[in-house]
């Protein structure tokens, strides 16, 4: 489940707590799983971090359902994670999250059919100065309109192709 | 820890310093509400209903997380309190269901008492309530999960008491669940405890769902006599049938907690397997009769075969050890009275030529503060539940525990050695453990010890019994398979006088502690129960007996049993096919907690109990029997109108120094070895009867392991029937070693 | 002195005769309250605790959960109810009786339930057949334990009369 090079990261991780402690890297171990199996945790990777450090599945499955940045379903290329927290949801994200559904197609939780874009609710990203916002990859996007979340989406449409 | 002193609701309060709040207001019989605190479990402090307005703090504070400290002014009554009482009750409230009146926690329901105090009777929340979906978690719990209040006591029982985090919390927020990961069940041989802690009733008992409301029933004291613990418990009765068994607090045995197999046992009570009526063969037919006919053919019957013909010593009596003190005191009065010796409950021993004998000189208490511990030949986890979970707790302290078994099992604490070894080099072991205690102690070697060998891993077991502080040697219930059991007991007398270890003998289970303190076991000249089936006894009267599960070598002790002329009295509470075959007469008797009478546990301690409910049916108490069965056979000084006062007999009778032989043979037979175990659900006939504790993964335990090697041997594969119990094949067993685990009855027992 | 004059013109003049006549012939001319029972019948409040009936939702299916709030708030133990689950999974009750003889008809258990399951009708006329158990051979009668069946069908039988009478007492509860 777990390949070696992922095995050798997470050691590194390891080595940074104390000698019994290697439950602490959990985080890490999941998020190097994560990446390598396609962006999401199935129950099965989960166990097989729990296993690897030695500490029960359930333990793994809090941390791992807890933060919203472990995805336990498939995902797009692209995941927009669209803050609905009270800045944004004051300046209207509800509405542009209706819009963006509208737009690709699906409802968030969903990837659309080429698997390039999924979108997810997520709570508050710090950026409340800028709201209503959303992230992708590591690039917030701030101020959002309807005009602003065409020119973005038609902008990862146009670069996949 | 430091004298001081606080003030609580304006009365000055003596308290240890650090002490939680909660636990000052808890004995001073201050009510502060809470959910997740549980004095046997640590502090989450999630629930926050226990806050209480501290004088000087800006805002309440839990008083479960709140070390008090001296001159500290707490006011739990006062508006402050209340008000963040109650909102956080409303909060609670929010998502709980109303769905008392079908929920089987109603009328025992902490939230239900607490919303009473501190709910409003209107609700302000207009919104929808929260629904979790339901994960089917096993034969013994129920779960509801949308009742659930997050107060995370059955996470923290699982993670600290039963040693596996089975339940966890998931997801966050409004989505926060609790929930097992994996949906295989809840597997803890303690399970049924989160029952007791759940503080609502997202965990309720299954087998008892929607049956009765907690105030229909009666609860009764009663001790659980499955294991050496004899676990306080209360038994909930109505209509005269025992319908729920939870745990009674008692720090001494049980704690807070019982085994799931205390606790779901009674349902075996209700089985349509009872025997019912007492039964005589006539002409090989069998007829139910009235019990003055069937004590009357059973005494014409032990008349005609032995004792008119003068040859008592041709009756032979043999016990379960199921039975109670009171029985086994009775049993043996009327064999010695008739004059016989041939007494005995070890049913299951292989070797009993000489005994084992061990004392077990420990408190279950001060097992928690043992530095190290041995065990040998012992599934502590599932064998004697309530000892491993002490043993756990010396172990989270930093006890070292070293294991000498001949499978690796799933104990529930680090191990630091697991010697996986096949039965017959435990003794040689052993011996080369007392070696080197010796050697080091520079004290002569005995003769026998000269040629032992010794090696780096039984140094290591040396050394640690030789290290600083305490330590104890458990021997578990797999010796009585060995062939040497008698030598390994006496060497481990030695080993733990030398090394100033405490023992703790758990070789045999159930009453059996009760059995030894009446004498049941052969007196001087009398036959032990091995040699009883081999020289063909012509009477016989045996006390709740099933030849199948209960004999060692049960094929053979069928076929004695089933000799012509043998004159066979049963006194059985459930029906048995081999019983009735070699019987004469069967009298059914009442079963636990239909029966008064005393369970004594490992540290001798004697618990006496009543009946909680009436014997059913034409069943009766075993003593009230075998008491007119003395009064029938005119036998002297029967004269008891309660169990009591048998009781009052034995404890005023000089206890009889059992002698045995302190002799050491270390010579062992070659060829496989069979450690032959009834699985954990399956040590009596009351647990064998009980469904759901069958439906359970560990009821379901019915397995004979071997390695490869072994299972070369023996031409065996995966699957194959072993003496009528599927093979496994596994790298855990040690060589030339067959671990049985069986819970059914099958054609060998354990046969050898 | 004066007593004694009053009490002889009262005595000569009839009066006392007078006013007993009055009422009748008062109620010569009066509207007659005679009710012909069992062809007319008095009104009865909607809050009359009669026999009593278990009722069943809209769909048919029975209302009772067996939570035995009415067992145990039954000041005469009146009710004996025994519950299992059933197979969809549901509370059910296996035996809902109420021994008629020991029921004080005080309606506390109309008050304890808490799906209206159990109701006390306007019915009051009617008989034991038999004994405890009643009489099979006469059909639709009880005997002095009304079991879980009559009981239902007590409430399919009166389903107008009841919804009615609890739509009426709704408003003052």
């Amino acid at each position: 489940m777990i390949s070696n090079k992922a095995k050798k990261q997470i050691d590194i991780w390891v080595a940074k707590y104390p000698e019994g402690r290697q439950s602490s890297a959990v985080m890490e171990a999941l998020k190097i799983v994560q990446a390598e199996n396609d962006n999401s945790l199935t129950t099965e990777a989960i166990q097989a971090v729990a296993d690897y450090l030695d500490m029960p599945g359930i333990a793994a499955a809090e941390v791992a359902t807890f933060y919203e940045n472990y995805n336990h379903k498939p995902v797009g290329k692209h995941t927009i994670r669209f803050c609905h927290n009270i800045s944004c949801m004051l300046n209207g994200a509800d509405d542009l999250i209706v819009y963006l559904e509208k737009k690709l197609g699906v409802k968030t939780g969903e990837v659309t059919k080429d698997s390039l874009i999924n979108v997810k609710k997520v709570e508050c990203l710090g950026a409340c100065v800028g709201a209503p916002m959303f992230q992708i990859g590591d690039q917030y996007y701030e101020n959002l309109t309807t005009d602003k979340i065409d020119e973005i989406v038609d902008g990862l449409r146009k670069k996949s192709k | 820890m430091a004298k001081i002193e606080i003030e609580i609701d304006g009365k000055l309060v003596n308290a240890r310093a650090g002490e939680m709040l909660i636990a000052v207001t808890d004995r001073e019989s201050i009510s502060v509400p809470r959910f997740c605190y549980h004095k046997k479990l640590s502090i989450s402090a999630n629930c926050r209903m226990c806050l209480v307005d501290v004088e000087g703090a800006p805002k309440p504070q839990p008083a479960c997380s709140t070390p008090i400290a001296d001159g500290m002014k707490i006011h739990t009554q006062n508006e402050k309190a209340k008000a963040s009482q109650k909102a956080v009750m409303e909060f609670l409230l929010i998502n709980h269901p109303l769905d008392c009146p079908i929920c089987d926690q109603g009328g025992e329901c902490e939230l239900q008492d607490v919303a009473m105090d501190y709910g409003s009777d209107v609700s302000r929340f207009t919104e929808g309530k929260r629904i979790v979906a339901d994960s089917d978690i096993g034969a013994l719990i129920q779960t509801d999960m949308t009742r659930c209040i997050h107060c995370t006591r059955c996470v923290r029982f699982g993670a600290e008491i039963a040693g596996i985090m089975e339940m966890g919390g998931t997801g966050r927020g409004e989505d926060m669940k609790i929930e097992p990961f994996l949906t295989e069940g809840i597997q803890s041989e303690l399970s049924g405890n989160m029952i007791d802690v759940c503080p609502v009733g997202a965990l309720t008992s299954k087998p008892f769902r929607y049956e009765l409301r907690s105030w229909q029933m009666n609860s009764m004291s009663n001790i659980a006599r499955h294991d050496l613990v004899g676990s306080n418990i209360y038994t909930q009765t109505y209509k005269g049938k025992v319908k729920r068994i939870v745990a009674r607090d008692n720090d001494d045995t049980n704690e807070t907690w019982i085994s799931d197999r205390d606790r779901f046992s009674y349902e075996g009570l209700a089985h349509e397997n009872r025997l019912l009526a007492p039964q005589i063969k006539v002409e090989g037919e069998w007829k139910e009769v009235e019990w003055n006919v069937a004590l009357d053919f059973a005494t014409r019957g032990l008349g005609n075969s032995v004792l008119n013909n003068h040859q008592s010593d041709q009756l032979g009596a043999l016990a379960s050890n199921t039975a109670t003190l009171e029985e086994f005191h009775l049993l043996q009065k009327i064999l010695r009275e008739l004059g016989s010796e041939n007494i005995d409950h070890r049913l299951n021993v292989k070797n009993l030529n000489s005994p084992i004998a061990l004392d077990s000189n420990v408190k279950l208490v001060n097992l928690e503060n043992m530095d190290h511990a041995l065990i040998i030949g012992s599934y502590t986890r599932l064998e004697q539940p309530m000892v491993n979970h002490r043993l756990r707790k010396a172990s989270l302290k930093g006890a070292t525990v070293d294991v000498i078994n001949a499978m690796e099992f799933d104990f529930n604490y680090s191990i630091n050695s697991e010697n996986i070894i096949a039965p017959n080099k435990v003794v040689a072991t052993l011996a080369g453990v007392l070696k080197v205690v010796l050697e080091s102690k520079q004290q002569e070697l005995p003769d026998y010890l000269t040629s032992v060998k010794t090696d780096d891993v039984i140094t290591e077991l040396a050394e640690k019994l030789l290290a600083e502080g305490q330590s104890v040697i458990v021997l578990g219930e797999h010796v009585i398979n060995n062939d040497s059991a008698a030598s390994i007991a006496n060497l481990i007398t030695n080993i733990a006088k030398q090394t100033k270890s405490s023992t703790l003998n758990l070789s045999a289970s159930g009453n059996s502690m009760a059995a030894n303190l009446s004498g049941f076991v052969p007196g001087k000249g009398g036959l032990d129960v091995n040699a009883m089936l081999e020289s063909e006894l012509k009477a016989y009267i045996l006390l709740d007996v099933y030849p199948h599960y209960d004999f060692h070598h049960s094929i053979k002790a069928i076929d004695a049993l089933n000799k012509d002329g043998a004159f066979i009295i049963s006194l059985n509470s459930f029906k048995d096919k081999d019983v009735a075959n070699y019987s004469d007469v069967m009298l059914p008797i009442s079963c636990f907690y239909e029966t008064s009478g005393s369970h004594v546990n490992i540290e001798g301690e004697i618990q006496s109990f009543t009946a909680s409910v009436s014997a059913p049916s034409d069943t009766k108490p075993a003593w009230k029997v075998l008491k007119v069965l003395a009064d029938l056979l005119e036998l002297p000084g029967f004269h008891y109108a309660d169990s009591a006062q048998v009781t009052s007999e034995i404890t005023h009778q000089s206890h009889k120094s059992h002698v045995h032989d302190e002799n050491i043979d270390l010579t062992t037979k070659q060829g496989i070895q069979i450690i032959w175990q009834k699985s954990p659900y399956a040590v009596d006939a009351l647990s064998r009867h009980a469904i759901s504790l069958q439906a359970t993964k560990i009821g379901q335990m019915n397995s004979a392991s071997m390695n490869k090697a072994t299972a070369k041997k023996l031409e065996m594969t995966q699957g194959d029937e072993y003496l009528g119990v599927p093979a496994i094949i596994s790298e855990t067993v040690a060589n030339n070693c067959v671990f049985v685990n069986a819970n059914r009855s099958t054609q060998a027992g354990g046969q050898s | 002195m004066i007593k004694s004059i009053k009490k002889i013109v009262k005595d000569f003049t009839l009066s006392e005769l007078r006013g007993g006549l009055k009422i009748t012939a008062k109620e010569l001319i009066n509207k007659k309250i005679t009710v012909q029972f069992p062809e007319e019948r008095t009104p009865i409040s909607p809050r009359f605790r009669g026999l009593h009936a278990l009722r069943r939702y809209p769909n048919g299916e029975e209302r009772c959960i067996a939570c035995k709030l009415c067992e145990a708030v039954c000041p005469a133990n009146a009710i004996t109810i025994e519950s299992e689950m059933r197979d969809d999974g549901t509370r059910r009750t296996t035996q809902y009786d109420i021994d008629l003889f020991k029921c004080i008809f005080c309606g506390f258990c109309e008050e304890a339930c808490p799906v209206d399951a159990i109701v006390e009708t306007q019915i009051f006329e009617y008989a034991f057949v038999g004994s405890r158990d009643g009489n099979d051979n006469i059909k639709g009668q009880f005997g002095s334990v009304i079991t879980k069946d009559q009981l239902l069908e007590v409430g399919d039988k009166n389903k107008k009369m009841i919804d009615q009478t609890k739509l009426e007492d709704s408003k003052y509860k």
